[in-house]
């Protein structure tokens, strides 16, 4: 498993209704381990769908996130509802046909190979109630059990272990991302204008830039959740909120959330950009303030 | 491991609550305000565990299947860097899957989005179990939104989508059923409906059935779809005309087609997308709400508890009101705290009642947008009680805390839900009874895919003077 | 002139009320109000009962200490001066005005006792007294019926406590 991330092409964030989503793992995990960015895991998880605590693709991203992302040259971002129907459309006349042919080559590709794993499984796990009924039968015939195993199996219907005929009906498959479809690396087809996309915040940006991963905020009553590395092996230290730095807090705002943060172990953290001369917006010095019980 | 599908759960059909593994059944309406400050067991999401518990033959060792601790801090060790990078190894394990439909589960569908989109949707009416032999009117089915069209059908079919009924006999892809941008979504993210994209008209796919199926009856997903002649025809066709009618799609382009903004046809936003689905893993069942809810104020309630309210809200204005330079309580001899707390009480309090005079509009977005149901045999799609909760959704980021009269406006799209009778009295049981309110709203606060549910109730708001005040002679 | 004057005697009440709050209900000492000019308003500093702040860094170094002392070795942990900044619950104040009071000030309170580099090589909690202390004041908030509540402000990032 491909661990060096450092050279991997921008990666595609598809915005749809305004939602920033990545549906690609090899990009979530680029996104992980080289860019701080945890997102949030949002689909259900086809392998056990009837819970909640372990979520699957689409990861969602905060609008900030991914112009980060775009901004450093790691990501682009597609317009994906627009870029899917006019290649849809296209595929379905003429002008798509070779686009049409390469997605559905590739898909049958991974039908094939799911074929092939399918049926190994299978075999494998007949292997095994075949060895266990073996043994069951005890007396002599354990003697020889190893060798009829391997006989029996050699003339075992081969076509399982072997490419399938052709007109053996493959399964279906759903791919998780469109790549195949939209060419190869992806491409940025449908790619948005930067200066359409928010900017993100000094606060933010400096978070990132220190290591910090944030997820979003809301359960625990604040902005954001930071925390020190990847929130896999780390609890969250601080709960945060960004201002402007002429915005007026309530005193109020400033001791609810510390106490909410010390009711969970975080502390209260926010922050702002310095405003200054000859300064743009975003490029100012970040400070930042953390608010904790006293304990008196 | 990526492609094991022997016993894959996906298959299976929606489980009944007792199957739920994660979450139980109440927990969208037991949470509250306390799960705000409950540590990140929920967030916290440990895919070394996940990729044991759900993978076939793997050497489960004790030492995976453990939850990992969380650390406070990096200590820059070998062992806490190796650690993390198994979950990260274990999290892009298992999000490799690739979701299959193997032959006898494949349940396709085809993304027609057109196809309704000048339907007019009117009452429809079906048989009553009753005995009288009345009909009653069936849910309202959002028919222009359905935008997947289901080939043969599949056990979700009984609590997911919707047969148009009275269409001409002739009619292309008649009496089959079709599905909500939602519905479609979450069947092919679980990994139990192959999308497709269709290259050819509608008609060519689905062509009108030669002969009239079976009338009148309440449609049966197990037995309507007497026809499936696309699939059986994909069968026999050679494998160059298998897309001969169009091709699948994959899970990005199922999101990219049907998540689109509030209000497009058609398509679901991504906040009311997440809040279906999550209530959908833990059990639910799910309805859009109809887009004028049947006014449950109007509907006629035993007049005892209406003349109650009534007299009981003329009693404050009886009081006569103080001077206006005071005192508030007239000077004179008392001899009980009755007419004392009478005389104090300046404001009219509120009397929540059954009856609403004149109901104050929702405001977007806090409108009711799902209703939900237990989990329970009992119910389909389109025969059930009255829903459980009423359902809101909110984006987080992008609306301000309600104000009254925007809560109010919700509250009011509730049914009357009055606190149960036994309850009440001294001793009765005071926190259920503010806990239940009189009208109840549950509210799916949205950030960036977090879900927080939180339930507003309409109060009594002078529930402990007043009833405090009542003579207790 | 007159609105500012108003001004000046409120914050007065408000300095005199956390002043008697902290010596009287917490029993600090040597409790001093503290103006300077860039100042947006007076500060206290004093000294509390007991140490009122360790910062999780200097704990594991205290921990590690007591266990090279072995057995019911302990380190002592003397009280340090703390920054106070009074404030009423009503009031508003910006990041820039939080800023300003921690660009005015000093870690540590004038008249904290000295700790030469040698100590702190010695003992390396103390430096969390010395030279690693970050700045940090007590917002002493106080409410209509003077209630006081108290909460650590510290300038920049320090990780929460974990007790």
């Amino acid at each position: 498993m491909a661990t060096s991330t450092a050279d991997h092409p921008p990666v595609r964030i598809s915005l749809i209704a305004g939602r920033y989503l990545v549906f690609d793992i090899d990009a979530v995990m680029v996104l992980r381990r080289s860019h701080g960015l945890c997102g949030v895991l949002t689909g259900t998880m086809p392998q056990n769908p009837t819970q909640n605590l372990f979520l699957s693709l689409p990861q969602e991203l905060r609008a900030e996130e991914a112009r980060m992302l775009v901004d450093r040259g790691a990501a682009y971002i597609a317009d994906e509802p627009n870029d899917h129907l006019r290649l849809l459309k296209e595929m379905s006349s003429g002008a798509g046909e070779k686009r049409r042919e390469a997605y559905l080559r590739e898909l049958r590709e991974k039908r094939v190979t799911a074929k092939r794993l399918f049926d190994e499984e299978k075999e494998a796990v007949r292997k095994m109630h075949e060895g266990k009924r073996g043994k069951a039968k005890k007396g002599k015939q354990t003697q020889k059990g190893e060798g009829d195993d391997s006989l029996f199996f050699d003339s075992a219907p081969s076509a399982a272990v072997q490419p399938p005929a052709p007109r053996e009906s493959l399964p279906a498959i759903t791919p998780s991302t469109s790549n195949a479809m939209l060419g190869e690396p992806a491409g940025t087809s449908g790619a948005i204008a930067d200066e359409d996309l928010p900017e993100p915040s000094a606060f933010y940006k400096e978070l990132n830039r220190r290591g910090y991963f944030t997820t979003p905020g809301l359960r625990f009553g604040g902005g954001y959740s930071v925390y020190p590395s990847d929130p896999f092996k780390f609890h969250a230290h601080y709960l945060s909120s960004c201002y402007g730095w002429d915005e007026k807090i309530p005193m109020l705002d400033i001791v609810t959330s510390g106490r909410l943060g010390t009711a969970v172990k975080k502390s209260f953290m926010f922050g702002a950009e310095r405003e200054e001369e000859g300064k743009a917006k975003g490029e100012g010095q970040v400070r930042m303030f953390c608010v904790e019980w006293a304990g008196m | 491991m990526a492609l094991d599908d022997d016993d894959n759960p996906a298959l299976a059909a929606p489980p009944p609550a007792a199957n739920t593994t994660a979450a139980t059944p109440d927990a969208p309406a037991e949470e509250t305000a306390e799960d705000l400050l409950e540590d990140e067991g929920a967030a916290a999401q440990d895919f070394r565990v996940f990729a044991t518990l759900f993978k076939k033959n793997t050497h489960i060792s004790a030492q995976t299947i453990r939850k990992g601790e969380k650390d406070f801090e990096s200590h820059g060790t070998q062992l806490q860097a190796d650690t993390l990078e198994q979950s990260r190894a274990a999290m892009q394990e298992v999000l490799s899957y690739t979701r299959i439909h193997s032959g006898a589960n494949l349940v396709r569908g085809w993304y027609f989005p057109d196809w309704w989109a000048d339907y007019e949707e009117g009452e429809e009416w079906q048989d009553s179990k009753a005995e009288d032999g009345k009909k009653e009117r069936k849910p309202f089915g959002h028919i222009r939104d359905r935008v997947v069209i289901l080939e043969g059908s599949s056990t979700s079919t009984q609590n997911l989508g919707r047969a148009v009924t009275g269409q001409a006999k002739d009619r292309p892809g008649r009496g089959r059923d079709w599905l909500l941008p939602e519905e479609a979504l979450y069947l092919v993210e679980r990994g139990s409906l192959d999308l497709w994209w269709p290259t050819r008209e509608f008609g060519e796919i689905f062509p009108a059935p030669p002969a009239a199926p079976v009338e009148g009856k309440a449609p049966n997903p197990e037995t309507t779809d007497a026809n499936p002649s696309a699939q059986q025809a994909d069968e026999e066709e050679d494998e160059e005309d298998e897309y001969a009618n169009g091709f699948p799609l994959s899970l990005q382009a199922a999101y990219a087609l049907l998540v689109g903004p509030d209000d497009s046809r058609g398509k679901i936003s991504l906040q009311k997308f997440q809040v279906y689905s999550n209530l959908k893993r833990c059990g639910y069942n799910v309805l859009r709400a109809p887009p004028n809810p049947p006014n449950p104020n109007q509907s006629s309630y035993p007049l005892n508890i209406t003349i109650k309210t009534f007299f009981s809200s003329l009693l404050p204005s009886l009081a006569p009101s103080p001077p206006k330079s005071g005192p508030l309580l007239k000077p004179g001899l008392y001899r009980s705290y009755n007419q004392i707390f009478a005389q104090l009480s300046l404001i009219e309090r509120h009397i929540p009642s059954p009856i609403l005079p004149s109901p104050l509009p929702s405001i977007a977005p806090y409108e009711i947008h799902f209703l939900v149901w237990k989990s329970s045999q009992k119910w389909t799609k389109l025969r059930h009680a009255a829903p459980d909760f009423y359902l809101s959704v909110v984006d987080a980021q992008e609306s301000e805390v309600p104000q009254m009269e925007e809560i109010f406006g919700l509250l009011e799209q509730t049914p009357w839900a009055p606190p149960r009778k036994e309850w009440e009295g001294n001793h009765g049981r005071l926190y259920a009874r503010l806990k239940n309110g009189w009208r109840n709203v549950l509210m799916a606060v949205v950030d960036h895919g977090v879900i927080n549910y939180m339930s507003r109730s309409l109060q009594e708001d002078c529930v402990f003077p007043y009833k405090a005040m009542v003579p207790r002679d | 002139m007159a609105l500012n004057q108003q001004q000046q005697q409120r914050t007065s009440a408000l300095t005199k009320i956390v002043l008697n709050n902290l010596q009287h209900q917490h029993d600090w000492t040597n409790l001093h109000p503290h103006t300077q000019l860039n100042l947006p308003r007076a500060l206290l500093y004093g000294l509390p009962p007991k140490r009122l702040y360790v910062h999780p860094d200097e704990q594991v170094e205290i921990i590690r200490a007591e266990k090279e002392l072995g057995g019911d070795g302990r380190v002592p942990q003397e009280a340090e001066l703390e920054w106070v900044l009074p404030l009423h619950l009503s009031e508003k104040w910006s990041p820039a005005q939080f800023a300003g009071v921690f660009d005015a000030i000093e870690p540590r309170p004038p008249g904290s006792g000295e700790i030469t580099k040698a100590e702190e090589e010695r003992a390396p909690w103390l430096a969390y007294k010395g030279s690693r202390r970050g700045k940090r004041v007590l917002l002493a908030t106080v409410q209509d019926d003077s209630t006081v509540t108290y909460y650590w402000m510290h300038d920049g990032l320090v990780k929460p406590r974990q007790n």
